[in-house]
């Protein structure tokens, strides 16, 4: 069973299960920091990095940059965009699976 | 606004490919959710102050007269209630942003509403008690008890096994001050005092070892 810690070793719809993943968490805990998606996730650097860009590209999520201390700290969050889309994809999902 | 040439999320077209988003989602959801906010000095910090409300209301119903030991009693406990939320949405808040988190979120309010009955049904037996204090007596602790433990129950739901057993501890602990035999020296206060205040000090220890402070 493919599991979220194993996002990399799944086939060709990893890109997309990488973005819906972090849909997911972002939709559950509100709003998250790189390393907390990252370490949910099981994902590299850049692969997160790449998946964050194309969702904030499209208006789905907020990015959010600041300093805690001397550390940059860059906090996602979903846009109301987001929502909607996210939503309406379980629900397409969720038809689907009663259809 | 950007368009992209693909689709944000896969497309999907059968019901078992559904499925698996759908698996793929509620694990994320969980992961991101389960146990990695909870804080173990909150845990202390609630436990303190469960002791801090018996060992004043000792003080409040041993000096004060009728009524006014009713209105003493109503302020403190409600203080106590108050400093416990605030003290655990504060250090709950601190824990979130040490794992990255946000301490407002969808969960958040799930677990409120999943406790509100518990606190609302304790609200209302503390009102009547303070109208009719004779008919509950001390048996009050004990009402109090299995209110928080309904509550407690409830937002194990949405949780890691610890505050299951928590709950269930509140539960044991609340049936045995209601059922307790008046002759065997030691009133519902004091129980409530050992067992709420000590299960919630035995709890944020183990959590803050387990999980984090």
């Amino acid at each position: 069973m493919a599991t979220v810690r194993n996002l990399d070793a799944l086939d060709d719809v990893i890109h997309q299960k990488v973005r819906l993943g972090v849909m997911s968490c972002l939709m559950a805990s509100g709003e998250a920091d790189f390393n907390f998606l990252k370490a949910a996730l099981g994902v590299s650097d850049g692969n997160l990095s790449t998946h964050l860009t194309v969702l904030e590209e499209n208006g789905y999520i907020h990015i959010r940059k600041e300093f805690v201390g001397r550390k940059p700290r860059t906090t996602y969050s979903p846009t109301p965009l987001g929502h909607r889309a996210f939503e309406a994809y379980v629900a397409a999902l969720e038809a689907l699976v009663r259809s | 606004m950007y368009q992209p040439e693909q689709p944000v999320f896969r497309i999907v077209t059968s019901a078992g490919e559904a499925e698996e988003h759908l698996r793929v989602i509620r694990q994320a959801m969980e992961r991101s959710t389960r146990h990695s906010t909870f804080s173990g000095l909150s845990g202390i910090a609630v436990g303190l102050l469960a002791l801090a409300g018996c060992l004043l209301t000792n003080l409040i119903l041993r000096s004060a007269p009728d009524p006014l030991w009713r209105y003493l009693f109503f302020g403190l406990w409600t203080a106590v209630l108050g400093s416990a939320l605030v003290a655990d949405y504060l250090l709950t808040k601190r824990r979130a942003r040490q794992v990255g988190k946000g301490v407002r979120s969808p969960y958040a309010r799930h677990l409120i509403r999943a406790a509100a009955p518990g606190f609302l049904a304790a609200l209302a037996i503390t009102i009547f008690y303070v109208l009719n204090p004779s008919f509950i007596g001390p048996y009050i602790y004990g009402f109090w008890m299995l209110c928080y433990a309904a509550s407690v129950l409830a937002v194990a739901q949405y949780s890691v096994r610890e505050v299951s057993i928590l709950g269930w501890a509140f539960m044991a602990a609340g049936m045995v001050t209601l059922l307790l035999p008046p002759t065997l020296g030691i009133g519902p206060r004091a129980v409530m005092a050992l067992t709420f205040g000590g299960f919630h000090i035995v709890y944020g220890v183990w959590m803050g070892y387990k999980y984090g402070w």
